[in-house]
């Protein structure tokens, strides 16, 4: 028989998610500081240091604030990864294409990116509530056509060469220090965070995820509410492509292959459950920095990708079984 | 008829048996006998726990106390698993088959016979040993279809192969006839004398109580939890010729509705307060959804309930879900307060003030893994907007917390999610969702089912409450004396239209004027 789920109020469930994640972070920093003072490296734990670790996890984290959205309606999207470089193949394409004056051009890659991106999700979302296509099945079309589109139209290679200024967007500082990615980042989050907590749209998210039909026949619009959480996280996705584009000074078909799973294991290990209902952006930007500070020290202190491999699988798993022991939360 | 001499024996003995689920006793020492080669009739209304008994028969519920024997042993029945390796087969009425596997497939499911040895399935003998059982029971059917080909009466045949298949020495039917035709029940009647004939226990459970005398040997009744009493039908099932038949039924099933029944329209249950009726608030005309119900027409008004009700599966749910714009209608026109409404989806009926508490609770009236708060509110966000887009939470907040207040909702706060609830709790953070949206229309569906006496009585007071601000109140039921005890008017429906046929309207009466009989006639 089937153990009734435990079920914890609002306060207790806050507690229980970001508690052990937390622990976890520090618990991390602190094996990394020691080891590698031990190794005689500077220290670990250095503002100069978390803000590169906010920089390398600010592309997944812009598009895992729009994932959090589609699994937190019981969906997936497999396209991410796809998106994000076809993002970039088209602003770049549009840089081109255009010439001078440089700025305006850039711009306009930008919006043409952005817009193109949350019509591929809009898209998806026609799919998945017009034809009852399941999220898993349409976004993995998606994300099929996407790369194989971006790659016919730069027949593979990146584009390039692009004007200093297409580089210098991604490049910029603030105060010199803060990079203009860390600054996307935090607004994502901020409004991923204001849009689930403090609007109808974000109450109507939740209820979708935690039942569908309930919430049907409590007069949500269902399928306006699942399309315009596809065409949010589409957009989002594109927003991310264009940092990471900028960033490389190219607009390459070829990057994000596998980022869609990065992304949704560290929206997992945020405690957003694939079923839907549950789960936060808080949860995810910390499920992230779960994620990024483990492969940022294990680099630091010298085990390369392969272990970094091994041990990121044991994370998501560590996870996901704490998830289970603390019942359905 | 003539038992062969195993019949007549005790197979199966359950005393005294209890169950408690939080906040309701389901089952109160409860005792139930079955002998082979005998249908034993189980009978009582929604909630007075023939399913818990069984579901505590099959082993998929533990009981807390009490004894069960089978051939006099007494046995601790573990699991599903178990309770079939002790021969007790349940037949539920949403069959267990795997639909894109073939007739044979489905009988010998994890148990394929296979050559020695090895691990490759004997096809051969897998079809000769079910063309086997079919035979047994009479039932011509290719063992090789898929069973998603079969009509429902010919997957229960399968159902009931694959019972025999495990031995059963007693095999539980779950309202067997309420998805059958005329002619399909007789072939079940058939294969149950059949089956008796070979020794087998049957426990029928049945709401149409007229066909307990078509193979019933003994009824036992139950109500409230509770084992009210046995009675011996078989010599009416069997004397077929007899010229007081007829007579001799119509007094057994009264005695039965009195055992299932008794007392509770004189012990308050029913606090039912009458009022002036007043302007119509709500009339539909010639509602139709092609192939499901047809051609109804009623009103409602304000200051009244009105009941409706007829059997499970005559469409009255269908008809409910199709005004408030859950399902399509074909035809057919919906007013409110005499002008005519549109009603393409459940927005449109909100929208109009129209609400609807559906039968399932947990699947369609709440998001359990949400608090009272958000429940409550979830139909009428736009109240609680401030500016644009953000949600007013303390507006929000406060206004939860005075329906929970005012409907004497049950919970440590309103951030407590609404799993943890009871199912009276349950029903009234749903109907406080509906006040929320200030509904002017009501539209009850089961509303008391597996929710314990005291809730009831709360759930109606609530309904008066509702009547006295000038709600108009709709109650679908199948329990009659909800219907008598609670309605002012009664809507009787029968197959997807009214039973009257001549007057093209639904059978209306007043509540007073109802018996049981004559609705389940």
């Amino acid at each position: 028989m089937a153990v009734e789920p435990r079920r914890y109020d609002a306060a207790t469930r806050r507690l229980l998610v970001f508690g052990p994640l937390l622990a976890a972070l520090l618990l991390e920093t602190i094996i990394f500081e020691v080891v590698g003072r031990y190794q005689g490296k500077p220290s670990f734990f250095s503002l100069d240091n978390a803000i590169l670790i906010l920089n390398q996890s600010s592309v997944h984290g812009v598009v895992a604030v729009g994932m959090t959205f589609v699994i937190l309606t019981g969906g997936i999207d497999l396209s991410v990864g796809s998106m994000l470089a076809f993002a970039g193949v088209i602003c770049a394409l549009v840089t081109q294409w255009g010439g001078d004056p440089v700025a305006l051009w850039i711009g306009g890659g930008w919006i043409a990116a952005l817009a193109l991106g949350a019509t591929a999700g809009a898209l998806v979302g026609l799919l998945v509530t017009r034809f009852a296509i399941p999220p898993f099945i349409a976004t993995l079309a998606l994300m099929s056509s996407l790369r194989g589109l971006g790659n016919l139209i730069t027949d593979g290679k990146p584009v390039s060469p692009l004007p200093e200024l297409y580089a210098q967007v991604g490049r910029y500082q603030l105060f010199g220090h803060v990079p203009v990615s860390v600054l996307f980042f935090i607004a994502a989050l901020v409004c991923g965070a204001t849009l689930l907590n403090m609007t109808r749209f974000g109450r109507y998210v939740r209820a979708i995820g935690g039942n569908e039909e309930s919430a049907r026949l409590s007069g949500v619009n269902v399928a306006r509410v699942k399309l315009l959480v596809y065409a949010f996280c589409g957009g989002l996705t594109a927003l991310a492509g264009l940092i990471l584009s900028s960033r490389l000074g190219a607009g390459s078909p070829k990057v994000g292959v596998g980022d869609e799973l990065a992304v949704i294991a560290a929206v997992v290990v945020g405690g957003t459950s694939l079923s839907g209902g549950r789960g936060s952006v808080g949860g995810t930007f910390v499920g992230l920095l779960v994620v990024s500070v483990l492969n940022s020290g294990l680099s630091w202190t010298g085990v390369e990708t392969f272990g970094q491999q091994v041990t990121l699988g044991l994370v998501i798993l560590a996870a996901v079984l704490l998830d289970k022991l603390k019942g359905d939360v | 008829m003539a038992h062969s001499p195993e019949n007549g024996r005790i197979i199966l003995e359950m005393r005294g048996v209890s169950k408690s689920f939080p906040g309701v006793k389901a089952l109160d020492r409860v005792d139930l006998e079955v002998r082979a080669g005998e249908a034993h009739c189980l009978v009582g209304e929604n909630g007075a726990g023939k399913s818990t008994l069984m579901k505590i028969l099959a082993g998929a519920v533990p009981l807390d106390e009490g004894e069960i024997r089978i051939d006099g042993e007494p046995v601790h029945i573990r699991s599903p698993h178990h309770a079939q390796q002790l021969g007790i087969s349940m037949i539920y009425q949403e069959f267990n088959l795997s639909p894109f596997l073939s007739v044979a497939e489905n009988i010998f499911l994890g148990r394929e016979p296979r050559y020695p040895h090895t691990p490759f399935v004997n096809w051969p003998a897998m079809y000769d040993q079910a063309r086997d059982l079919l035979r047994r029971i009479n039932v011509d059917l290719d063992v090789r279809r898929s069973v998603n080909e079969l009509s429902i009466a010919q997957q229960q045949m399968v159902e009931i192969a694959k019972a025999l298949s495990f031995q059963a020495k007693i095999i539980v039917m779950d309202e067997p006839s309420a998805t059958l035709t005329e002619h399909e029940l007789n072939a079940l009647f058939n294969l149950i004398r059949e089956l008796k004939r070979q020794g087998v226990g049957i426990v029928y459970i049945s709401h149409r109580l007229e066909e307990l005398f078509e193979t019933g040997d003994r009824v036992t009744v139950m109500r409230d939890g509770k084992y009210v009493g046995r009675l011996d039908i078989a010599e009416i099932t069997q004397r077929r010729d007899d010229p007081d038949r007829a007579a001799k039924i119509t007094a057994t099933r009264d005695a039965i509705i009195r055992m299932m029944v008794a007392r509770k329209l004189d012990e308050g249950l029913f606090p039912k307060e009458t009022f002036e009726r007043g302007e119509e608030v709500l009339r539909v005309e010639g509602l139709c959804r092609y192939g499901v119900f047809h051609d109804i027409s009623f009103a409602l008004h304000k200051g009244e309930i009105v009941g409706l009700t007829g059997l499970v599966g005559a469409g009255r749910t269908e008809v409910a879900r199709a005004i408030f714009g859950a399902d399509p209608l074909d035809e057919g026109a919906i007013h409110l307060y005499g002008k005519r409404i549109t009603v393409r989806s459940p927005q449109d009926a909100i929208r109009h003030g129209i609400g609807l508490l559906t039968e399932d609770r947990k699947n369609q009236g709440l998001i359990l893994g949400m608090s009272v708060r958000e429940n409550t509110t979830l139909a009428n966000l736009s109240e609680l907007l401030r500016g644009l887009v953000f949600l007013d939470k303390r507006r929000e907040r406060d206004a939860a917390a005075k329906l929970a207040r005012d409907l004497e909702i049950r919970a440590p706060s309103v951030e407590t999610v609404v799993q943890t609830l009871s199912g009276g709790n349950q029903q009234k953070v749903v109907l406080a969702k509906w006040l929320f949206t200030r509904s002017k229309v009501l539209i009850f569906d089961e509303p008391t089912r597996g929710i314990d006496v005291g809730a009831k009585v709360a759930i109606y007071e609530l309904m008066n409450t509702l009547v006295r601000r000038g709600v108009a109140v709709l109650i679908i039921s199948s329990e009659m004396l909800e219907v008598i005890g609670m309605c002012d008017r009664v809507l009787v429906m029968n197959s997807g239209w009214m039973p009257n046929a001549l007057s093209g309207e639904l059978r209306d009466w007043p509540s007073h004027e109802l018996t049981y009989a004559e609705v389940n006639a």
